[in-house]
């Protein structure tokens, strides 16, 4: 080392640090103890003083660009509980139309009333012997319901909806609907056709 | 907008969601932003990085970490903007454009007013933005976003310590600049 580079360390050595101020030393201190997060009263009393302005509500059309960019997103509310966004959401247990249900219902109401009214008395009263009147036959050709049935195919657990101020877990139960159609000379014709059935069960709550 | 009946059950619960938190998330991106338009551009981006981690499963943990993510992520949007802005500041010119800022932003406050105590406010919403900026965030974080100094350490990377002595020393600041202005009889605070 060179001369000039220990006169340098020399003049530095002379130098004392200067002794930390007392907020610092108190800090320190509260940090040691743990307390430097403990707010005093005064420092409340800003604080509550300031909460008092509320923030700035959000600009109308920023809050609706906002809910567009959420509304697809599902909102969960627990760990078990999701409430789903418009595409997904279950509809309520009503039961839809089923158009070949309601049919066979129809053709066999039909096909009843055609068996208790006797031949010929179309459109003529008559209120004998139509429990020993013979069971007419279907007209040759013509298909009349035989039989219908369905059974479940397939059920999954869709997750939970929000409903009525509790959740309930949605199932969707898929069914395949038969119906059997039978003519004079002995034809069958079957038909299949699914069904899908959403199922809301209150889940338990703790 | 839609009616609430309108919408699905998640739709209606965002839109409570925002009502209750959506202004003071836009009042942290404003404090880490230079104008209304990038506060509400980060915000944004930080929804949209949510909603995309809470669509793929991707999120850890509840709805009370979604705060604490979205508090991290204005943060760290803002710093990549302002690396941005920066970056542009060199290429171009910006003298008028900042005047114009400044006088769009005015029209743009940071807290509800009303007429009685609009002085105030304005009084409040310039201390803030005089303040270093590290200790007005924490300041935020905890006065109007609730957080705690543990949750405030955790959004920031910096200790509990060190979020509570960022707060005293804002407080302090905060308290001698609203203090001026009381004195001067401008303020009710």
């Amino acid at each position: 080392m060179n001369r000039d580079l220990h006169d340098l360390e020399s003049s530095l050595a002379v130098l004392r640090p200067t002794g930390a101020d007392s907020a610092l030393l108190d800090r320190l201190e509260a940090a040691a103890e743990g307390t430097l997060t403990k707010l005093t009263a005064a420092e409340l009393r800003l604080e509550s003083t300031l909460c008092g302005h509320r923030p700035a509500a959000l600009p109308a059309e920023f809050f609706a660009s906002l809910e567009n960019v959420l509304a697809s997103t599902p909102f969960p509310v627990g760990e078990k509980i999701v409430m789903f966004t418009k595409g997904n959401v279950a509809p309520k247990n009503v039961r839809r139309f089923r158009p070949m249900l309601a049919a066979a219902a129809v053709a066999l109401l039909g096909a009843a009333t055609a068996l208790l009214v006797p031949p010929g008395a179309t459109g003529t009263k008559s209120g004998s012997g139509m429990a020993s009147t013979p069971l007419p036959r279907p007209r040759v050709g013509a298909f009349v319901p035989a039989s219908y049935g369905n059974h479940v195919q397939t059920a999954s657990d869709e997750g939970v909806v929000w409903q009525e101020n509790r959740p309930h877990r949605v199932v969707r139960v898929v069914y395949n609907e038969r119906a059997s159609f039978i003519n004079g000379d002995g034809k069958r014709v079957e038909i299949e056709q699914p069904r899908v059935e959403y199922i809301l069960v209150p889940e338990k709550i703790d | 907008m839609n009616t609430a009946t309108d919408l699905s059950p998640s739709a209606s619960a965002w839109r409570s969601w925002l009502e209750a938190h959506g202004p003071r998330l836009l009042l942290f991106a404003r404090q880490q932003t230079r104008s209304q338009e990038d506060a509400q551009d980060i915000l944004q981006d930080a929804l949209v990085k949510l909603a995309e981690k809470l669509r793929t499963g991707e999120f850890v943990g509840g709805q009370e970490a979604w705060m604490p993510y979205l508090y991290t992520a204005i943060r760290r949007l803002a710093i990549d903007l302002s690396r941005r802005d920066d970056r542009r500041r060199r290429r171009e010119d910006t003298v008028g454009l900042e005047a114009d800022l400044d006088q769009r932003e005015a029209s743009h406050p940071w807290f509800e007013s009303e007429a009685s105590d609009d002085e105030t406010r304005t009084q409040l919403e310039a201390s803030l933005k005089e303040l270093p900026p590290k200790f007005a965030e924490v300041i935020i974080m905890k006065i109007w976003g609730e957080r705690t100094f543990a949750e405030i350490g955790e959004s920031l990377g910096i200790s509990q310590n060190t979020a509570a002595s960022r707060y005293r020393y804002g407080l302090e600041a905060l308290q001698r600049k609203l203090g001026g202005a009381r004195r001067k009889g401008d303020l009710s605070i």
